[in-house]
């Protein structure tokens, strides 16, 4: 069950049994949501030490609010790239793509652009457990 | 140990490597670039609508692109040009960064990233002046050039 939610710019949720955090920024991005993303991933780390997966699910990504929230995001992958496994990107958006080849040079943990209609397999990559129902809704 | 008259100061000590830690700095500045250029062409991309956020996400490129060049510019040529070049590119950007900041209420941005962002063209100026102490130091013909 997803546990530890916040809710900003943006919404994010950590569901314990999978270690999946699953985000889905709705708002340009401050410095706030990643210092509040940074506590629900670190306390998640201090027992666990190793995240499993980082589900990105966004239909467009609506840039940050300020160079600060820029830095800050900048300084959450650093902090955190080589605690999370796999990082998989759910968007249309060509930012998906550019993120999955950028990050294939900088970043430890594997990470994976799914076009939005492909939201079940990227589910499935991360090894979340999907629903019937759910796996039907997606189709 | 020299000794000086007691009737005059003593001359400051003489900068021996007026170039230290160029590389240092030089690295720093080309990722403060990249910096600069990622977060406007990716702000280009994704803003909408709000022209003061485009207009700055424009600049931040153009400023980025701009260090950039003059950092490769001084590496090539000696003299005062580069030295110059960098320190209007820097108050014209840091202007027009705090002018867009103050107009447009929607950037809640406030002076901690107007530090950062000064330390940043900070790290750009130190570079482009050691890297021409650098090469006026080895070769100390065209230091006239400089003063």
């Amino acid at each position: 069950m997803p546990d530890g939610s916040l809710k900003d710019g943006l919404n994010a949720s950590i569901d314990i049994t999978s270690g999946v955090v699953t985000l889905r920024p709705e708002a340009p991005l401050k410095v706030d949501d990643f210092t509040a993303l940074s506590d629900l991933v670190d306390s998640y780390l201090l027992k666990k030490h190793k995240l499993h997966g980082l589900l990105i699910i966004a239909e467009h990504f609506p840039g940050w609010d300020s160079f600060a929230a820029f830095v800050k995001h900048l300084r959450f992958v650093g902090d955190h790239h080589t605690k999370i496994e796999k990082v998989a990107i759910v968007t249309d958006s060509a930012m998906g793509r550019l993120a999955e080849s950028l990050a294939a040079h900088f970043i430890l943990a594997e990470v994976r652009h799914f076009p939005s209609i492909f939201l079940t397999e990227a589910k499935t990559w991360l090894d979340i457990p999907v629903v019937e129902a759910e796996q039907a809704k997606d189709r | 140990m020299k000794k000086y008259s007691d009737k005059q100061p003593n001359p400051p000590d003489r900068d021996t490597n007026p170039g230290s830690r160029s590389s240092l700095f030089t690295g720093a500045s080309i990722i403060v670039s990249f910096i600069f250029i990622a977060y406007g062409t990716i702000s280009l991309a994704t803003i909408e609508a709000n022209t003061w956020r485009l207009t700055l996400a424009l600049i931040m490129t153009l400023y980025g692109l701009y260090s950039l060049a003059i950092v490769a510019y001084a590496h090539k040529k000696r003299g005062r040009r580069p030295v110059i070049a960098i320190q209007i590119g820097a108050t014209v950007f840091l202007v027009a960064y705090v002018f867009i900041v103050v107009v447009d209420s929607m950037i809640v941005s406030g002076v901690g990233t107007i530090i950062l962002v000064a330390f940043g063209l900070w790290c750009n100026w130190i570079a482009v002046i050691k890297i021409v102490s650098k090469s006026l130091a080895s070769a100390p013909e065209k230091r006239s050039n400089y003063a």
